[in-house]
């Protein structure tokens, strides 16, 4: 099923890769697994992410 | 509507490849670069980015290593660059909506409603010398002045109103109807009782009240008088105008003897007919009656019954005849007769009170009822003047 997850305060990106996004949120990282992931914006602090997530943790 | 918009200003699909993704996205961020709907499939990345943000995107491209291939460009702009040869087009839009505009501020049809027999012609030709026609055009007809104009050359008109909705202009009017002659007389009159009983309410109009509630009448005492006193001390002879209310009693008695006269059945009349698989053929008709009942027969085979056979309907004939009827029943129907003959003699009575009682006779049943009622019991009687 698809899922949105929407991250602000995102800095950067650090990794993104075709099952995984990892974003820069200052002193902690957020790692999104899953599949088929689009990031539907990525600007103004704010990145949205659709696809099927599997996983979202903290690195 | 976000989507309308990027299509307004424009928008690029394209692919990245051969670089740093993350370093091309931060990049992109930091310019403040926005990108939407970014796909990595592992080899390259796709994304969406405004026609204006893409003119500044190859310094970020550079910087990460990542070569830039346009996949896709839309928008407004793009659109007109591509078709901006084909000036045909262009005129033919124009052309188009000029000419839409230039008619929608003209009167396409004119609408007369027609009413009370006169046919709209009588008013089309007037109209089309005040400017209102089909093709006129709408900003130079002045309604009022119209609809002043049509009530001068139309004395048949009492009111007549002009509207104009879209392309299509409406006319709407009231004739002058012939004033019915009025069919009072110019004879002075009393309202005298038709009834006895108790007046319960005056309503006079006209002439002098000579009752007052709580006052026993007569049968053909006055109850306003057509005799009215003038303030110099004279007199005047009217026609008296009002209702007088009066509690009423009223008995109403039938009887009959026998039977009561109705419709009976005076025979039978069989008709035949064949069934044929499923088709019913009738062989004779019957004019009169009513079907009371059909019988079918059908014909047996060695397996079962056949689909074929034949049809007997029996139609009743009706007459006039008497019909017998109980003491009970013929009570009933005698009250619901009379009940029928008088009840436009109560019409507009306010009913207080029914007693109904039943006698018999041998073989004669009678029935009375006892109404109380509160009825207008003012008719009008003509004031005789005896000439000096």
């Amino acid at each position: 099923m698809n899922k949105r997850l929407i991250v602000t305060d995102c800095e950067s990106v650090i990794d993104y890769s075709r099952d995984a996004v990892v974003l820069c949120l200052g002193d902690k990282n957020l790692r999104v697994r899953g599949s088929d992931l689009t990031v539907n914006s990525f600007c103004f602090g704010q990145t949205d992410i659709t696809g099927e997530i599997v996983c979202v943790e903290f690195v | 509507m976000i989507r309308l918009l990027r299509l307004l200003q424009g928008y690029v699909l394209f692919v990245a490849e051969g670089g740093f993704v993350e370093r091309f996205l931060n990049l992109c961020k930091i310019n403040g670069i926005s990108l939407w709907d970014i796909k990595n499939d592992g080899v390259k990345v796709k994304a969406f980015t405004s026609a204006k943000d893409f003119d500044r995107i190859n310094l970020a491209a550079e910087r990460s290593g990542m070569t830039i291939i346009v996949e896709e460009n839309r928008g407004l702009k793009t659109f007109a660059t591509r078709n901006r040869l084909r000036v045909g087009a262009v005129i033919g839009v124009f052309l188009a909506a000029m000419i839409t505009i230039y008619l929608s501020g003209c009167v396409w049809s004119v609408e007369i409603q027609e009413k009370d027999g006169v046919k709209p012609d009588n008013f089309t030709q007037t109209l089309a010398e005040l400017g209102v026609k089909a093709g006129a055009r709408k900003s130079k007809i002045d309604i009022l002045e119209v609809q002043d104009e049509l009530l001068k050359r139309h004395s048949d008109l009492l009111w007549v109103s002009l509207n104009i909705f879209g392309g299509r202009a409406q006319l709407e009017y009231t004739l002058v109807n012939e004033k019915t002659p009025s069919d009072e007389t110019l004879l002075p009159t009393n309202l005298v009782s038709a009834k006895k009983g108790v007046v319960t309410l005056v309503e006079c109009y006209r002439g002098t009240p000579l009752v007052k509630e709580g006052q026993h009448v007569a049968e053909g005492s006055v109850l306003i008088s057509g005799v009215v006193a003038n303030a110099n001390g004279t007199e005047a002879l009217v026609q008296a105008k009002g209702k007088v209310f009066a509690k009423t009693e009223n008995v109403i008695v039938a009887s009959a003897e026998g039977g009561r006269p109705g419709k009976v059945s005076i025979g039978a009349e069989p008709c035949y007919g064949v069934s044929f698989f499923g088709t019913d053929i009738p062989l004779g008709r019957s004019d009169s009656g009513e079907l009371s009942s059909a019988t079918r027969i059908f014909c047996r085979g060695y397996e079962g019954q056949l689909p074929v056979g034949f049809i007997r309907c029996d139609y009743l004939s009706v007459g006039d005849g008497s019909i017998a009827l109980d003491d009970d029943k013929q009570s009933l129907a005698l009250l619901l007769e009379c009940v029928e003959d008088k009840r436009s003699q109560f019409e507009g009575a306010r009913l207080k009170n029914v007693n109904y009682s039943r006698s018999l006779n041998g073989g004669r049943v009678s029935v009375s009822a006892k109404i109380t009622c509160i009825e207008d019991v003012s008719v009008e009687k003509t004031i005789s003047v005896e000439k000096n």
